[in-house]
């Protein structure tokens, strides 16, 4: 249906333009899921209302469209919801809204909101009082689905404004994650994608692009889950999402061999973890099919979905395709999303091992071992500033595709030098310790493991 | 979903000038970019004006002409691009009427010797030396009503006015090349006390040519103050009219901008009662300039002003944005952070 016009007023003249700011708000009607309303603000300044009826409960999305302002001005839009006892809807913020800027920009804007209280709702508009404004809004209900476990879906946003509901169950003792991939809008923006657990609190949040999905846990009380997918700036599009039970990871899960079935979907693991736990996580054996110069993109993401750590890796490897994690902040399910790389499949092997640690002291060496692919091995020693130090590794036992390297850390765990072994032994140059503290020495065989190797450390005296 | 919208404008207009619009060599405090390395995207803020104001300051502490000269030319140029950056030109009123009454005399006059010898073609070098006189002069005169002025003080006062304003009138050919010139002009004209067809002439003049010049608003929006024979409604027509003028590329930021400027010299309890200043427009000003550049100063200007105005609500949503980083009242009467917390709660 195309949308209808309301001319809100009648031309007023240039001169009083400036000055019709305290005017009586002009008065419309929109109605959730109708036609989207072309509203004409011609009178420059002129405050304008849009109400609607809504159920205490109901999930709504506004969508501002096509704003136009003339004289051309960089000045916004804004709109506030209020409910009916006049006071502002909580938990929305103000939505201001800027013309495109540029030829080639089509931006929309949006917001959304969930009704508190069943009854008659204003949307106040406030334009700049310098020039007129045109636009249309759009006031929608999400678009709805229900997700069963494998079953992909492709879920169309129509509606400039609208976001998408998508529930799935969850059952006692079972994990779940979500995958949101293949996004398409036009213009082309990234799709926000909320969880939300059973008694409406966000559990997670991440963003999806057409380039790259996302991958979410689904985790913790049984019962119903909402995944909230939400284009920005009132994109229009499509994407697909599909649950899927978890594919639970441990610190001691042993390599798990994996592949995706399409080009952009994205592998999810759910890995739970301890507080203080420092742990590698990597992959070998990858593989792309068919063999594009692309990589994929290798993320821990913390238990709200926002990343912890992540890394590219790209074929044929440079480095190891391999994140650390240091002294996890909590306890709880970290989310390992490996995303395909473009225009192809990926395979390979999932790694992860939780570092070996001790301590070392100065003339006092120590065995070490990576008795799991990809481990890490910190041995830490109190250093003084100004200490001269040497570390040595000797008797390097390890398969001959295993690079050994031998790194130092500064007591806030920043590098401050890396070697790598050469002919089952390395030996760094003598180094002057900057600060008084804690530092560390990590072994790291990438993603191989080392048989054994000894670990010393020399203070060298200084001058007399 | 956006709050505020993001600062596209202010990317896209800037793209016919990256270099300049990234161009930080002048900031001490910018990060180090290394060869090769995309430039960072910087949106400038009032933070940015502040250092460059402090960075025009050193320079002319250590007569490093040459920085100042770059400084504005590339300055000008963000300025007439109308892109990000545009505003940086105005550091070098906010350095001159900073620095200057802080100094001596003869070191001033030392160091407007010195440049003239270095470059005697310079257009800013007049312009900031009308600054020179015109803060001098104000020195003289001090600051009470004119009938407390000795005669005196009064001779002195004008003496030095007029030395700004032949300064200026003798360097118009490559004084107006700057708004800086027009600035002073009108600075200096108001104070000498010239009517107000006279300062308008220069303001219409300025603004035309360098419409996106802040100072130049403010100096002519200076004369039409109460104190200084002018009325509310008159700065009101202003302002509406500079809004008019800049919307292309402020919005309805310089409503706000002037106003503050109107706040600064009121000495009343009822700002929103007293001048014609409206809060809903105010409001949307600042909506406005947080769109365009979003910072923490703005966010704790707005939230200090919805105090005032006793907008409640806005207060509230305000201060829950800023957090702990709330820091209202900077530089105002009863206003403050505290103060205004306990309003939005519904005290006061």
């Amino acid at each position: 249906m195309p949308p209808f016009r309301i001319v809100l007023a009648a031309l007023a003249a240039i001169s009083t333009c400036g000055y019709a700011a305290d005017g009586a708000p002009l008065k419309l009607t929109i109605a959730i899921d109708g036609a989207p309303l072309e509203v004409d603000l011609r009178e420059p300044g002129r405050p304008a209302q849009m109400s609607f009826q809504a159920r205490a409960g109901q999930r709504l999305g506004l969508g501002i469209a096509g704003l136009q302002l003339a004289p051309a001005s960089v000045s916004g839009v804004s709109f506030v919801v209020r409910q009916p006892d006049g006071s502002l809807l909580p938990r929305t913020k103000l939505l201001h809204c800027l013309p495109p800027i540029g030829a080639s920009s089509q931006e929309d804007c949006d917001t959304g909101f969930t009704i508190e209280r069943t009854g008659a709702h204003l949307i106040e508009i406030d334009p700049p009082f310098s020039a007129s404004s045109r636009f249309t809004a759009t006031l929608s209900t999400p678009a709805t689905r229900v997700l069963s476990v494998d079953k992909a879906e492709t879920i169309a946003i129509t509606r400039v404004g609208q976001d998408a509901r998508l529930s799935v169950d969850l059952a006692a003792g079972s994990d779940l994650s979500i995958e949101v991939r293949d996004v398409a809008s036009k213009p082309e923006q990234p799709f926000a994608v909320r969880v939300y657990r059973p008694d409406g609190t966000k559990a997670s949040e991440s963003v999806a692009a057409s380039s790259r999905g996302v991958s979410l846990p689904i985790a913790g009380p049984a019962g119903t889950y909402v995944v909230e997918v939400d284009p920005a700036k009132g994109a229009l599009g499509t994407f697909v999402a599909v649950a899927r039970a978890a594919a639970a990871l441990t610190l001691t899960t042993a390599p798990r061999e994996f592949s995706s079935s399409n080009p952009s979907e994205v592998l999810g693991f759910v890995l739970q973890a301890g507080a203080g736990q420092s742990f590698s996580v990597a992959i070998d054996a990858m593989k792309f099919t068919p063999a594009v110069e692309s990589n994929v993109v290798l993320a821990v993401n913390n238990p709200d979905g926002t990343r912890l750590k992540g890394l590219g890796c790209s074929l044929p490897a440079k480095v190891p395709c391999k994140v650390g994690i240091r002294n996890l902040p909590a306890a709880g399910k970290y989310t390992v999303a490996i995303s395909s790389p473009m225009g192809a499949t990926v395979s390979g092997r999932l790694l992860v091992a939780e570092e070996v640690t001790g301590t070392i002291n100065a003339d006092a060496p120590v065995r070490v071992e990576l008795k799991r692919p990809s481990q890490v091995a910190r041995y830490t020693f109190p250093g003084t500033a100004g200490d001269v130090v040497s570390i040595a590794l000797a008797d390097v036992a390890a398969a001959p595709s295993a690079s050994v390297v031998a790194k130092l850390e500064r007591p806030e765990g920043f590098p401050m030098l890396t070697q790598m072994a050469m002919q089952g032994a390395l030996k760094t140059n003598p180094v002057t310790l900057p600060v008084t503290g804690t530092y560390s020495i990590l072994v790291d065989a990438g993603t191989g493991m080392l048989d054994s190797a000894t670990l010393s450390i020399t203070k060298i005296p200084k001058a007399p | 979903m956006r709050i505020l919208c993001v600062p596209i404008a202010v990317l896209l207009a800037c793209a016919s000038l990256p270099q300049l619009a990234v161009a930080q060599w002048w900031n001490p405090q910018a990060q180090w970019q290394k060869p090769g390395e995309p430039a960072p995207n910087i949106v400038y803020t009032g933070a940015h004006i502040e250092l460059a104001s402090v960075a025009i300051q050193n320079a002319l502490q250590s007569a490093d002409f040459k920085k100042l000269e770059r400084m504005h030319e590339e300055f000008l140029a963000l300025e007439q691009s109308g892109g990000n950056g545009r505003h940086l030109l105005s550091a070098f009123e906010r350095a001159f009427q900073s620095s200057f009454p802080r100094q001596d005399a003869q070191v001033l006059k030392k160091v407007f010797s010195d440049w003239n010898a270095a470059l005697p073609q310079s257009g800013l070098r007049r312009a900031a030396e009308a600054w020179m006189w015109h803060t001098l002069a104000w020195k003289a005169r001090g600051g009470g009503f004119a009938s407390e002025v000795s005669p005196e003080a009064f001779k002195l006062f004008r003496s030095h006015l007029e030395r700004a304003a032949r300064g200026l009138q003798e360097s118009q050919a490559p004084g107006k090349a700057s708004p800086l010139w027009y600035s002073a002009a009108i600075a200096v004209a108001g104070s000498l006390g010239e009517i107000p067809a006279v300062l308008d002439g220069m303001f219409d003049e300025g603004a035309k040519r360098f419409p996106r010049h802040l100072p130049i608003y403010s100096a002519r929006l200076n004369y039409l103050l109460p104190q200084w024979g002018g009325d509310y409604a008159r700065v009101d027509d202003f302002i509406r009219a500079a809004v008019r003028r800049t919307q292309g590329t402020e919005g309805t930021v310089f409503y706000k901008t002037l106003y503050a400027r109107v706040h600064e010299s009121y000495h009343g309890s009822a700002f929103f009662r007293e001048t014609k200043a409206s809060w809903r427009l105010m409001k949307h000003a600042f909506l406005d300039e947080l769109a365009q550049a979003p910072s923490d100063d703005t966010l704790n200007a707005f939230a200090a002003m919805a105090c005032i105005a006793q907008d409640r609500e806005t207060t509230a949503q305000v201060l829950a944005e800023l957090g702990t980083r709330a820091n209202l009242g900077a530089g105002m009467q009863d206003v403050s952070t505290e103060v205004c917390q306990e309003f939005a709660k519904g005290g006061r």
